[in-house]
């Protein structure tokens, strides 16, 4: 009775297997045309919240002011050395008039929350509802309802009566006389930056500056390309013959487009370049077009596979699996070049079957597959959920490849050289003539001791520069050029923009509580100012006061007959009408029986009447929604709910080690204490560490596999210490081009084991004794030098870009590639 | 379109163009006096209406103009107040009730203050004669009146970066008259929106020079 297995044997059915890959290519296409989610959140890479100090991190990463800044500075084009102070002049006021009106036009679109530069246009002045609630919310304590007070204010404003005042002022000045709401306003704008026309200018008056803070993240790369694109055809429109200016835009959003764009530019052009060299060079040893793209099929698969694979359990997957992913199992390339080089090479004249010649490198391209993916199944136990996928992602794939080698590619026909033409056999078995002579060049006898000796020693060297192994900064993985980072720098300096770095972080069940927690650390934190450890911070709570506070206010606000009763005594000798004031008898009233502002109606999605200011939010609350969010309540520390309120208190001019302990120690609740470089640095640090753990796992489960297969010390020798020798070459070269090792190296050395085993295996390799079998011991030899080669263009040119994370992929790789060539081709003698 | 009507349609707009044309001429000839002038002293009087006073108030004083782009606005009577204006900078002189001793002096960017903003571009524009200044922020008629006397009407634009009016349908925010007599400046009178009017007559011209001399201004 026949199997039921042999209905799907390509013994017995060969086109049933192509229907079956055709079908499945379609179904896959199918699938991700509808479902495929390509996401670029650097979150996804982040790891899960362990701590509130690692939450809050992620989300100033993610959801942070920096992220969704940019910043424009105009210029205008280079003038005369001899330029008079006149055309100086004339050209800042030019620049000043480009500048309003860049900031009315982008103020009216919709994908920018807040336009600043340093104007604040009368239209502009009544940000509701804030105003509204300014007796409430002001912290002035020279502003009183004394009659001194009072009278000082009136004096002021008799002053400003010396000139007509426009409508909002006049308005201005009959409901708030104090100028409380314009004394708010300026607190609130921390930028103290020197100003001509009204508008921001550098200290030496050249650049007039100005940014925008857009409604999309930084890493929603769609989004910022749009907002971009926005503002310099806004610029444009701007610029006429009699201007011209210059600008630069710089900020997260535009660096993350730059880099985008640097690598997606740099891996095109490398991969055209490798492509074309690689083809050009496979075709020079197999000298048909249809063996290259046979041998191009598994990987194909193997990508379309991969990506399948991660959205049916994800939903989604990350731009950095892709790219890595598809790099990593390169190495599916070396399974069909290992079974074309037997086929096209038959060592007898007789060409066998392309099943039999399957059948007999299955088992070297099986265990070289096992102990590959053993190696990338030890990642996906990683708790970060980008290795994770990254795991998945290559165990599906080279499995998809190698089950295509297996069983499809000897399915369709190829000719081997024994059929031939007759010049053409010529060529191909010249050609693997050379490459074979590579292998049986004699090697002088030291290389082989050196092949043992060097390993051990670079192993040494690697434990000596422990100092330096390991890759701590993150900004030197960065794609973006030296310049550009330089360039934000000068900016943000000189737009006086609040540092990203160090920050204290309070935590509460309720808003409420949390915003009393701030004003109860706000004198530690002017204290911090006087001592010159910190030149200044930010918190909500300059914004929005609790509603203690709040109530507090109420309280000393005189009623409206002790109001009306000072006012008549203060403007009693002075021309000023009582009449006039009413409407600020009227406000200070209706503020002494208000409820108070609650942070939660700012905080909603739901827009209220006038919160909105031609067309753009108001910075105010846009600042509390960065100042204040809500989290999950990962460590139910404060309150078993499931989310948790958080505080972010940005500090700036920090010169010297914040004293955690004494704050924490003057105020009865936990302050926490951030500094982003340094947490990022531990957070990449925790993922090296990580990937560390589940490489030396993988390589150990290699290695106990590999024990099980061979038997014999020698072999199992000749097998592993290439691969294990390969790596401590590759991170000693590292070392020694002044290189430190980051994760993306790591992954990358779980490519260079899999292929130093795949080069250990066939280099091996010596054909059973029996007469249906070929020689191919010189065959499998000769595929290796296929593969380096294959692998040394691919990633060679990957190792020539100046991208950070590109160079590091390609240079470990290639170096990887070479020396396990190598240390595979020594063991062959010495074995 | 037939011959006529093109011939019409060109006149017409070769006219448009000549009138305006000849009426910045108009203005250019009316403010030629005050052109190259660095350095003009004028008294006057003002008569100050505003909705937040009981009555309409009277000051004395004098406006003081140096170039490049100094301007001084100081009340003698009832009560002594200084304005000064260099650059973007606004200084406030606060004296004490007997007008004495100064009490306060307080230095603030005119950003702040853009009503003062908007003074001193009239002012900058009136004497340095700088029209395209003047017509960038306000629609301007000239009207001759009796007595040889010249009328300059000033009514500020919507679009004036000064004021930004919300209210669209308002014709204006400002109104200037300025009354000219054999190229003197005699009256000014703003008026703004809720009866705001301030009404300067100016008797006498203190001096004008047109070579500025050195250390004009007194420091205080």
């Amino acid at each position: 009775m026949k199997s039921p297995l042999s209905a799907i044997s390509p013994a017995t059915n060969p086109h049933y297997i192509i229907l079956l890959w055709i079908i499945s290519c379609l179904l896959m296409m199918i699938f991700l045309y509808y479902f495929l989610q390509v996401r670029s959140d650097i979150s996804f890479f982040l790891p899960e919240d362990q701590s509130t100090i690692d939450g809050v991190m992620k989300h100033q990463l993610t959801q942070g002011e920096a992220g969704k800044i940019i910043l424009i500075a105009l210029s205008a084009a280079k003038t005369s050395s001899f330029s008079s102070a006149s055309k100086t002049q004339a050209s800042i006021k030019q620049l000043a008039e480009i500048n309003k009106k860049l900031t009315i036009k982008l103020k009216q679109n919709k994908q920018f929350i807040t336009v600043q530069n340093g104007s604040l246009l009368l239209q502009d002045l009544i940000i509701e509802p804030y105003y509204r609630y300014r007796y409430l919310l002001h912290s002035q304590p020279e502003v009183s309802f004394s009659n001194d007070s009072l009278s000082n204010s009136f004096e002021h404003l008799l002053q400003r009566l010396q000139v007509i005042p426009g409508p909002v002022e006049q308005a201005l000045f009959a409901d708030d006389p104090q100028m409380i709401w314009l004394n708010l306003l300026k607190q609130w704008q921390t930028q103290k930056l020197q100003k001509h026309h009204g508008v921001w200018f550098d200290q030496q008056g050249q650049q007039t500056l100005l940014f925008v803070k857009t409604r999309a993240n930084a890493y929603d790369l769609k989004k910022q390309q749009q907002n971009i694109d926005i503002i310099k055809s806004s610029i444009d429109t701007l610029i006429t013959a009699e201007a011209t200016i210059k600008y630069v835009l710089t900020g997260a959003p535009v660096f993350a487009m730059a880099s985008k764009k640097s690598i997606s530019t740099q891996i095109k052009i490398i991969s055209m370049i490798a492509s074309f060299i690689l083809m050009a060079f496979l075709y020079w040893f197999f000298r048909s077009l249809k063996i290259i793209l046979l041998i191009g099929l598994p990987l194909s698969f193997a990508v379309l596979t991969g990506i399948t694979c991660i959205i049916l359990i994800d939903g989604f997957i990350h731009g950095i699996t892709i790219a890595f992913g598809i790099t990593i199992i390169g190495i599916a390339v070396d399974y069909p070049v290992h079974l074309y080089s037997h086929i096209i090479f038959p060592a007898h004249q007789e060409q066998p079957s392309q099943k039999t010649v399957m059948h007999s490198i299955w088992p070297l391209i099986r265990l070289g597959l096992i102990t590959t993916l053993i190696g990338f199944s030890a990642i996906t136990l990683s708790d970060f959920s980008g290795l994770r996928q990254l795991g998945l992602f290559a165990i599906s794939g080279l499995l998809a490849a190698a089950l295509v080698t297996r069983f499809m590619l000897p399915i369709i026909p190829v000719k081997s050289t024994t059929g031939s033409k007759a010049n053409k056999h010529k060529i191909q078995t010249s050609a693997f003539k050379r490459l074979l002579f590579i292998i049986h060049y004699p090697l002088p006898k030291f290389i082989y001791s050196l092949s043992i000796a060097l390993p051990v020693l670079a192993l040494f060297y690697i434990v000596s520069q422990q100092d330096s192994l390991w890759q701590k900064d993150l900004s030197a993985l960065s794609p973006v050029p030296e310049q550009q980072k330089q360039q934000d720098f000068k900016l943000r300096k000189a737009m006086e923009l609040p540092e990203l770095r160090h920050a204290l972080v309070l935590q509460a069940a309720t808003i409420e509580e949390i915003l009393q927690h701030s004003e109860l650390l706000k004198p530690q934190l002017e204290q911090l100012k006087q001592q010159h450890i910190i030149s200044g911070y930010d918190m909500a709570n300059l914004y929005l006061p609790s509603i203690k506070y709040q109530q507090q206010q109420q309280k000393i606000l005189p009623t409206e007959k002790e109001l009306s009763s000072r006012l008549a005594a203060v403007l009693k000798n002075t021309p000023l009408s009582e009449n006039a004031f009413l409407p600020f008898i009227h406000s200070v009233e209706q503020s002494k029986h208000m409820q108070p502002l609650l942070a939660q109606s700012l905080l909603s999605n739901q827009e209220q009447p006038g919160y909105e200011q031609n067309g753009s939010q108001n910075f105010i609350s846009d600042k509390i929604k960065t100042l204040l969010f809500q989290q999950n309540n990962t460590s139910r520390k404060f309150s078993t709910n499931d989310k948790i309120w958080t505080a972010i208190i940005p500090l700036q001019g920090v010169e010297q080690a914040l004293p955690m302990t004494t704050i924490n120690q003057s105020v009865h609740f936990p302050v926490y204490g951030l500094d982003l470089k340094v947490q990022t640095e531990a957070m990449l640090s925790n993922y090296r560490n990580d990937a560390l753990l589940w490489f030396f796992l993988g390589a150990i489960l290699i290695l106990v596999l590999l024990f099980s297969q061979y038997s014999k010390i020698a072999d199992l020798f000749a097998v592993t210490w290439p691969f294990t020798g390969a790596v401590i070459l590759t991170i000693a070269s590292l070392l020694l081009m002044g290189h430190s090792l980051s994760v993306f190296h790591l992954v990358t050395l779980l490519l260079v084991i899999g292929l130093g085993i795949d080069y250990s295996i066939f280099m091996q390799y010596t054909h059973p004794e029996s007469s249906e079998v070929l020689q191919s011991s010189e065959v499998a030899q000769v595929s290796v030098i296929i593969c380096l080669v294959s692998t040394l263009i691919m990633f060679g040119a990957l190792s020539l870009s100046d991208l950070p994370v590109l160079k590091a992929i390609g240079s470990t790789a290639s170096l990887g590639a070479l020396y396990a060539f190598l240390l595979a081709r020594c063991a062959i003698k010495t074995q | 379109m037939s011959d006529y009507k093109v011939f019409i349609l060109l006149f017409l707009l070769l006219l448009s163009g000549v009138c305006t044309a000849q009426d910045n001429l108009q203005l250019q000839k009316l403010l030629s006096p005050l052109a190259e002038t660095k350095h003009i002293k004028l008294e006057y009087e003002e008569k100050r209406s505003s909705l937040f006073f009981k009555q309409p108030q009277l000051y004395q004083g004098y406006i003081e103009y140096i170039s490049p782009d100094t301007f001084i606005k100081q009340v003698a009577a009832p009560n002594k107040k200084k304005m000064q204006i260099i650059g973007d900078q606004l200084t406030l002189y606060h004296y004490s009730k007997d007008s004495s001793e100064l009490v306060q002096k307080q230095v603030i960017s005119l950003d702040d203050y853009p009503q003062f903003k908007q003074l001193k571009a009239l002012f900058m524009g009136l004497f340095q004669a700088n029209i395209s200044e003047l017509t960038r922020y306000y629609h301007y008629t000239i009207n001759s009146l009796a007595d040889k006397k010249t009328q300059l009407r000033l009514k500020s634009i919507n679009s004036n970066p000064f004021t930004q009016n919300k209210q669209q349908n308002t014709p204006f925010s400002q109104q200037v008259d300025i009354i000219f007599n054999h190229g003197d400046i005699t009256k000014i009178t703003m008026r703004g929106l809720g009866g705001e009017i301030s009404e300067l007559i100016f008797d006498k011209k203190v001096f004008k020079q047109n070579v500025l001399k050195q250390n004009v201004l007194k420091k205080e």
